[in-house]
């Protein structure tokens, strides 16, 4: 009797401490989850500030200065460009209601 | 021997041997009853510690809890090309609390020259809230000064995350885009207009934390997630945009004008592609608008004018009503037209009316290329006040565009009945009528496409929040468009328009120097103007129209309309061409073409 006892009293300490071990897996999963969403959180806020720099960086006043520091002659596109677009008076008519 | 002999079993005694199996039964059991009773215990304070705990305990527990909100990022406006015009990002707002500064003394000192400011302004900051615990010192902080705040570590100098509203493209489109509250709401313009798609909604999130403050875990069903603004795309170019603004600010500032706009559209889209608009640098204004620091802002230069204001036209309105007329037959375009050798003409009411030259005897065409106001007034007389009055109302004049640009107006357009017997030669001097800068752009869009009249927009119809398909309505007839264009171009080869005359691309348009009207004496200023200049390139199949408007140059330097907006006209739809990778012209060809159309 005594050793049906000690063994539920082993195997209720065993679960315990099963039980035990799975939620602290739980809740350090938790945890991580937490912890990467704080992260991803000041990351996206981070993106925010980058895009305004680009911006900045690259509006056409930036790129023109930039361009000309660099003494960099640059030939318009329109040169060696055809004009691909649909852009003709038949394709307004016709697409005219 | 054996242990089940009778004669050793003991009778009538019980032993310990036989005693034992039955202790620990009834041991067992007491423990079993022991154990449960602790475990229902226990079962029973976590279910009072779940609905109600005692108010000690809750009060650590609540202590080891935080709730922080989810920025939420309101929609960001972009160019046609995603070139971000507006945008949210995360700024810091440094505030000081006085309970938590150490030297009191020396704080300001500390403070204002670790941080570059006026420890002066700081002290009395300090001294005008005493009691208070949240004192902002500013409410954004620049890059370099948030580094500057990391590395000093002043007791009670604190910064906090707050959204800001950005506009990297400086003051580039200031008065069309608008701005947004310090509370992010859209106050004006597009951030207005467009509030509802742009606003986002911040969420919150709660988080379990340890002894130390640290965050352990999010609370289950303490996580509302926020929801981010629309992203918005207008039809809008930041390269044409820019270009049209530098030539703008330029025109005004060289003829000393008051202000001026200036209009790019796709004629075959109704698109804006730029809408400048400069006032001239003053004590009140001076720096062109900019979004980002409206509250410093003049309200006179944040008005996008090219909607808002209205103007007597002057000649830029003859090529409507001269295609009208045309089409309407009262005219042939090789028609003589009788425009006196004196330069002053009687209309059948008895009104005198004066061309700046005597043309003589003109053609129908070279009424236009020369802009008669006594040729257009003899025609106009033909084609009679009502169908007059139909045309000027077909080409969207005397309501607003629906454009749906914050402001818009729809200019004066006087009813019929309200016309007087001097309307019918006023009108297509353009006359006794007021306009916007947009309105008339979207007529000239009609002579340029064919003879459809677009609905202009900034949002183009890319299935993400534009129009699903542009809005034309036909005004005329293709071939009279056409015509009209060809005779356009001469006016700019050979009429007044000569300074808009590109090497580049073939321009067609119209000048206009019209005088502003006197409200105190009646009649019109002699020394007042708007200059403008309306214009279409390539003429054979047009890809942008520009219109530019000039207000009250500068006489002394120089007021008619060929010579103030002409050559901004010019600039702006070279460089933008050339932008858009539209090939120029060859002269030869150009002259072919040209000639092939007066054909």
């Amino acid at each position: 009797m005594f050793a049906k006892l000690l063994t539920a009293l082993v195997l209720l300490v065993v679960i315990g401490s099963a039980v035990f071990s799975l939620r602290q897996q739980r809740l350090e999963l938790m945890h991580q989850i937490t912890d990467l969403h704080r992260q991803m959180n000041r990351d996206r806020q981070a993106t925010w500030g980058l895009q305004v720099r680009i911006a900045e960086s690259t509006q056409p006043d930036a790129l023109h200065d930039a361009l000309t520091r660099t003494g960099l002659e640059m030939e318009p596109a329109a040169a060696h460009t055809q004009d691909t677009q649909p852009h003709t008076l038949a394709d307004a008519r016709n697409d005219a209601p | 021997m054996s242990p089940d002999d009778p004669v050793l079993r003991p009778t009538g005694r019980v032993t310990e041997a036989d005693q034992s199996p039955a202790r620990v039964l009834w041991v067992g059991r007491v423990m079993v009853i022991l154990i449960s009773l602790a475990l229902l215990g226990l079962l029973a304070r976590v279910v009072q510690l779940q609905a109600g705990p005692e108010q000690r305990i809750a009060a650590k527990v609540d202590s080891q809890q935080s709730t922080y909100p989810l920025a939420a990022r309101r929609g960001t406006i972009l160019d046609r090309r995603g070139r971000v015009l507006a945008t949210t990002r995360v700024a810091h707002r440094l505030f000081v609390d006085p309970a938590l500064i150490v030297d009191h003394s020396s704080f300001p000192e500390k403070a204002g020259f670790g941080l570059g400011y006026d420890p002066v302004e700081i002290a009395l900051a300090l001294a005008a809230r005493p009691k208070s615990r949240y004192i902002v010192l500013d409410q954004r902080l620049s890059e370099q000064r948030l580094a500057a705040f990391k590395t000093i570590k002043l007791p009670g100098l604190a910064t906090e995350p707050v959204l800001v509203r950005d506009y990297p493209q400086g003051t580039l489109a200031g008065q069309l885009i608008g701005f947004v509250g310090t509370d992010g709401e859209g106050l004006e313009g597009l951030e207005k207009d467009l509030d509802k798609q742009l606003h986002a909604s911040s969420g919150r999130i709660r988080y379990q934390r340890d002894a130390r403050g640290r965050a352990l875990w999010v609370q289950a069903g303490s996580y509302q997630r926020q929801t981010d603004g629309q992203n918005l795309r207008l039809s809008l170019d930041a390269v044409i945009q820019s270009i049209a603004e530098k030539h703008l600010a330029q025109a005004v500032e060289k003829f000393n004008a008051e202000g001026g706009q200036l209009v790019v559209m796709d004629p075959m889209t109704g698109e804006i592609l730029a809408m400048a608009n400069y006032l001239k640098k003053t004590d009140t204004h001076p720096t062109p608008f900019s979004p980002a620091h409206f509250g410093a802002s003049d309200p006179e230069a944040r008005r996008n004018r090219a909607v808002t204001d209205v103007f007597e036209p002057g000649s830029i309105f003859k090529p409507i009503i001269w295609s009208a007329a045309t089409q309407l037959g009262a005219a042939d375009p090789s028609e003589i037209i009788d425009c006196s050798t004196t330069g002053v003409h009687r209309t059948s009411k008895g009104r005198v009316l004066r061309d700046a030259d005597p043309h003589g005897r003109i053609t129908w065409d070279e009424v236009l290329m020369f802009s008669s106001n006594i040729g257009m007034s003899i025609v106009a007389e033909r084609v009679g006040a009502e169908k007059l009055h139909e045309a000027v109302r077909r080409f969207g004049f005397g309501a607003p565009t629906g454009s749906g640009l914050p402001g818009e107006v729809g200019g004066v357009v006087h009813p019929l009945k309200k016309w007087t017997h001097y309307s019918v030669t006023s009108i297509p001097m353009g006359q006794e009528l007021s306009v916007t800068p947009l309105q008339m752009v979207r007529a000239y869009c009609a002579i340029a496409n064919g003879g459809l009249l677009p609905t202009p927009t900034v949002k183009p119809a890319d299935g993400q929040g534009g129009p699903l398909a542009y809005d034309m309505m036909r005004v005329l007839d293709a071939r009279i468009a056409d015509y009209t264009r060809s005779v356009m171009r001469r006016q700019v080869t050979d009429g007044g328009g000569r300074y808009a005359n590109s090497k580049l691309y073939e321009l067609f348009g119209k000048t206009g120097t019209a005088q502003l009207p006197d409200f105190e004496n009646g009649g019109y200023h002699q020394d007042q103007y708007v200059s403008s200049f309306i214009g279409g390139a390539p003429v054979n199949a047009p890809r942008l129209i520009v219109g530019c408007f000039i207000h009250r140059p500068d006489k002394k330097i120089g007021h008619y309309g060929g010579i103030v907006s002409g050559p901004v006209v010019k600039q702006v739809m070279e460089q933008s061409l050339m932008y858009l990778g539209v090939p120029p012209a060859d002269d030869a060809s150009a002259q072919r073409d040209t000639m092939a159309m007066n054909r």
